[in-house]
Parts: C-alpha cells; structure tokens; sequence
C-alpha cells in the first residue's frame, strides 16, 4: 500500500512540476500592471510556489524510497479499483446521454445498473426505488426549485 | 446586542426558518448517523434546496444540519461499534459497551443530552464571542485580510498526516481560483479558448465532486458498502435517570468548553476534541479506572466536545471568513455561493445583521431541536442503520449530478462534477486533504483582491505586509505554523521507521 503511495506521488510530483511550469509560462504572456498587480502576477506566484513544493515532495519521495523501485503496480488492489472505474465510466455515460434521452430515462437506469454493480440482489425492488426515486426528484426540482432537468425524447 | 438577538429570536421563529432549521436537523441526525456519510456531504446534497431560500433559512438549515450531523455519528458509534462520522469515534469507547451490557437506549439518551448540554454551551461562547471579535477584526485593513488568507491555508493545510501535500491542496484551489476573466483587467486566464470556462471554475460543482462524488468512488472502491447493518438492539428507555444525569452533568460541561476551544481554532474539530475531551475527563473523574466499561461519562465527554465544537468553529468563519473545520469550510462555500461574503463587514451592514443573529439565536434553538430529534428517533434509530449503502450511494451519486446541474442548469456543471469526483477520490487515496482545495478556492480572489489593494494603497512596497501589526504577525504565524508541522511530520516519519 505504501509502495502504491509513493508511486502516486512520484507521478503527482511530476505531474505538478509540469502543470505550474507551463502555466507559469502562459501567465507570464498577460499584462503587468503599473500599480498594483497585473492579471498575470498573482497566478504566476501560485504557480511558483506549486513548483517548489512539487519539487520538494518529489525530492522526498526519491530519497525515501532509496532504492526499492517506485512504480509497483502489484501492490495495487485491482478488484474494487475495477468496480470504483465502472462506476465512474457509467456516472459519465449518464452525463453524456441526459440531454439526448432525458432525465427520466437515464436516471432509472443508471441507478438500478449502480444497484446490480454493487450487488444488490432484489431486482423488482431495485427497479422500483430507482423509477420512484427518478421521478420524485423531477417533479421536485421542476415544480419546486424551478431547475428544469433535461426531457430528452420525452420532450 | 441584546436586541438584535432578540430580533434574531423572532427571526428563527417564522414559520419556513422555524421549519427549515427542524429539516436540517433531523437530516443531520439521519446522514451522521450513516457510516461513511459526513456532514459535508449532506451539505452539499442540500445546496440545490439551499440557493432556493431566503438566505436566514438557508442558514439554519446548514446550521441544523451541522450540529444535527455531529450528534448522529454517535447513533452507529454506540449501536453498531462504527462511528458515523469521525467526530464520533471517541464515543463508541464507552457507549459499544454500554450496548453490550443492554443498555443501547441508555447510551443515546446520554448521548442526545450530552450533546445538546455541550451545543447548548457552544451557542452561548458563539453568542458572547462573535461580535466582540467581529469588532475587532473591523480594524483590519486589505494587507491584514490578505495575510489572514495565507494565514486560513496555511493552519488548513498543515493539521492533516502530511503538510506539504496540504499545501499543494491549498494552492492548486488558489490556482483554480485564478481560471476565467480576470475581475480587474478583464483578460481571460487558463481558459485556452473555452467560452464556458470564461465565468470560472463554479464552486458549487467543485464542492460536489470534491467532497460528495469523491466520497461514493471511494467507498465503492474500498468494497465497503454494505447491505444494511445488523442493528438490530432493542433500544429501551432513553431519558437518562437522575442518577445519569448528575454523572453526565459536569463531564458534559467540561466537554462542551473544550469543544469550544479546540473549534475555535482554525483546521481542528470534532475528531480531536472528542479525544481530548474523553482523556481530560479520564484523568479528572474519580472512577477513570471504569473508563472504557459502558459509564455515562465516557459518553457525555466526547459527545458534548463535539458538539462543542460547532458553535466555537462558527466563531472564525462568521467573524474572519477563515472556517474552523471541514464543515465550516464547505459552508463557507455554501455562504459564498448564496452571495454572503462571511467576515466582519457581515456584523455591520443591515443584511448581515439579520443573517448572523438569526444563525446567533438560532443555534441556541437548534440544541433544543437536536434534543428532541435525538430522544424522540432513539427508539427507531437501529431502522436508519437498515438503509443498504448499496441503495444509498448510487442515489447520492445521482443527487450529485443533479445537484451540479441545478447551479446554472448547465451540463458543463455536472461534467466538472465528476472531473473532480475522480480528482478527489484520488487527493483522498493518496492522502491529499480536501478542505485546502475548497478554502484555496473560496479564499483565493479574496487574496487576490487585497494583495492588490494592498499594493496599490503602499506604492508596490511588499513592506506593508510587515509594517502593518496584525499582517505582520499572521504571516509569522503561518510560517511557524508551517515549519512546526513539517518538522512534526519528519519525526512521525522516522518514529514510523523506527518503529
């Protein structure tokens, strides 16, 4: 687990150092101002500060790790990993498909596709919370906060 | 000051904030009382209800929720060995056991008393200590406020196991902050061509990623989720005898000032004061031998500290805008977005004043509530904890796009959602703390603006961060703070080695 940590921040780090250099660089194109501080001071100084503590922790990661090597995907735990990932990719696919299918098509079936993934065993029951949910939180936000959610096909 | 409590009274008592603070606080018992669900989440799951109303009802609801939430946590501690939120793992010490022995109905009366004696204590300190420091920080200029901002990150990023990496959670929220066009020149920053990034990265979806989608992914990722839990005790009589009320009484109170105080300081809470609360109390108690059987104060200590703390975490963020904990800090961002900006110009302009007394009066009444709540829900509480997460997450998960969709009725609001969903579940893996990104983010164009004022008022002369007094000693506080947490890492890293 902590060999998975290391190896995380190696990468952060990285990634960090990367990130506040090449926005540095895009600030430091805006205006400066005569008085006061220009549109592209105040983000350059985060990026600046982002760099150095990036650097630090990389630092630290490198003389901590002293020799054992710091990318090991073995240690990772992949069974759940792989069930938090499909998660992730359905609750995108949801996004995607709101607007063209609806609110109140999408919403069901992505929550009784949740249920199953985690395995929830009663899938009558299942389907009934997910349609009860689903349009219970229509008719509240469309009636009652005024936010009208996306009808789709419905439409 | 005593009127406009009195007006802040009144306030409380109309009917939608009367029911709105009721709402909040039963919602915060039931949320508390899950495993794995804080009070942050479910004040983001509530923040599509709460842009929608007058901002004094809003207030209470957040307020309900916040203290309702710590008192919640100590319903799974003390049925189920699990605490429901962090606040309350000092709890199941003493109240398990006393479940053990029987007694789970004993357990949450004690409990529900204990809280409401110590947020009853909290909203008073609240109450006395708030506009006298408010008055105080009236006198701060924009190098003060822009000192008090890298003061806020700094003591936010370094109580967590790890200072540095709070750090870079604190100024990747500050570089967040800077994205879209630029409130003084106009120019478009980090926006690389994107019209809908030209108003900002929106807090609101922030905020729902960060701390409420991130929360589902690792739960799921953990394999933690659970069919419902196995509550099944009987839960007998509630209302604590006279006999466990007199044991309860001055640990409670006790607890309830240390609460105060450890909330009023910047970055703690309930999880630190529940365990000081529970050890100071040990030492004093004539029985602490008995500590860890199933006695009353063992429950009264942590329970009342933690609800302590609420009222003392208020106390920074109404007064300098810098929160006390993690639920401050997500209700920070809740007052930002409902377009309060907390800080001591909130004790002197006319809207303001309604807000903070109604939030100053109505902690007062929301200890009554959450005493009502938690004696009248004891006997059904095992239910709550029947609620299968296997149900519940994919519903908050949902919630959550819906949430992000009603800030702007935008997609592109729910797409940066589960971005920062990802993000979060990742900073929470790999041991980057949260709380520094949302305060990065809601501190940072306050920084902005009075570094900039600061500047133009001294003639670009960076000395008037150190000429003037209260700057001066903010910014060698966070330098401390920093060095002092560093240094405390290094040696808990080689203690760990040595170990």
């Amino acid at each position: 687990m902590k060999d998975t940590k290391k190896a995380a921040d190696f990468i952060i780090s990285i990634m960090l150092l990367i990130l506040s250099a090449f926005l540095f660089l895009n600030a430091s194109g805006m205006p400066s101002a005569e008085k006061g501080i220009g549109p592209g001071d105040y983000p350059m100084f985060i990026c600046a500060v982002l760099f150095f503590l990036a650097l630090l922790q990389l630092i630290s990661v490198i003389i901590s790790a002293k020799g054992i090597p710091l990318i090991d995907f073995r240690a990772v735990n992949t069974r759940y990993l792989v069930r938090a990932l499909i998660m992730a990719a359905l609750t995108f696919a949801y996004y995607k498909l709101m607007k063209p299918v609806g609110f109140l098509i999408t919403t069901p079936l992505y929550l009784f596709a949740s249920f199953m993934l985690f395995g929830y065993k009663r899938k009558v029951k299942g389907a009934v919370i997910a349609l009860v949910f689903s349009v219970a939180v229509y008719i509240l936000f469309s009636r009652v906060f005024m936010v009208f959610l996306p009808r789709g096909i419905l439409g | 000051m005593f009127a406009e409590l009195m007006a802040g009274f009144a306030n409380v008592f109309q009917p939608l904030n009367f029911l709105m603070a009721v709402f909040g606080t039963v919602a915060g018992v039931v949320i508390g009382a899950l495993p794995g669900l804080s009070g942050s989440t479910g004040i983001i799951l509530l923040l599509p209800l709460v842009y929608k109303l007058d901002s004094s009802a809003a207030l209470l609801l957040l307020c309900g929720l916040f203290c309702g939430s710590m008192y919640g946590g100590s319903i799974s501690a003390i049925l189920l060995n699990t605490p429901g939120t962090p606040s309350a793992t000092a709890t199941l010490l003493d109240g398990y056991p006393m479940t053990r022995n029987g007694d789970a109905g004993r357990a949450l009366g004690i409990s529900a008393v204990s809280s409401f004696i110590g947020g009853l204590v909290s909203a008073i300190c609240l109450a006395l200590i708030a506009p006298q420091l408010a008055k105080v920080a009236l006198s701060f200029t924009s190098p003060d406020f822009f000192a008090l901002s890298i003061f806020g990150l700094s003591i936010m990023a370094s109580t967590g196991k790890d200072t540095v990496k709070g750090l870079i959670a604190g100024f990747v929220g500050l570089l967040i902050s800077t994205v879209g066009v630029d409130a003084v020149a106009g120019i478009d920053r980090f926006t690389f061509g994107n019209v809908r990034l030209m108003r900002g990265l929106q807090l609101l979806p922030v905020l729902i990623g960060v701390f409420a989608m991130s929360e589902v992914f690792t739960i799921v990722q953990k394999g933690g989720e659970r069919e419902g839990a196995a509550a099944s005790q009987r839960v007998g009589r509630v209302i604590p005898t006279g006999e466990d009320f007199r044991a309860l009484l001055l640990s409670a109170v006790i607890g309830g000032f240390i609460g105060v105080f450890i909330g009023i300081i910047p970055g703690t809470g309930g999880a630190i004061s529940c365990f000081l609360a529970y050890q100071v109390v040990k030492k004093l108690s004539k029985r602490g031998e008995q500590f860890g059987t199933g006695i009353p104060e063992g429950i009264a200590a942590p329970e009342a500290s933690n609800n302590g703390t609420t009222g003392g975490a208020l106390i920074p963020m109404l007064c300098l805008g810098v929160p006390g904990d993690t639920v401050t800090s997500v209700m920070l961002g809740a007052l930002t977005l409902i377009g309060l900006r907390p800080g001591p110009q909130l004790f002197v302009e006319p809207e303001g004043i309604t807000v903070v007394y109604a939030i100053l009066a109505g902690m007062i009444v929301i200890q009554f509530i959450m005493l009502l709540t938690g004696l009248g829900c004891a006997k059904i509480s095992p239910r709550i904890l029947r609620i299968p997460q296997t149900i519940l997450l994919p519903v908050i998960a949902s919630l959550c796009i819906v949430g992000a969709f009603s800030n702007s009725n935008n997609l592109f609001d729910v797409l940066i959602a589960i971005i920062f969903g990802i993000i979060g579940f990742g900073m929470k893996k790999f041991g980057y703390p949260g709380a520094p990104l949302v305060l990065g983010i809601v501190l940072g164009p306050l920084a902005e603006s009075n570094l900039n004022r600061a500047l133009i008022l001294s003639g670009n002369s960076w000395m008037t961060f150190i000429t003037h007094p209260i700057s001066c000693v903010f910014l060698i506080l966070s330098v401390v703070i920093i060095v002092f947490s560093i240094v405390r890492n290094i040696r808990e890293k080689n203690n760990e080695k040595g170990n």
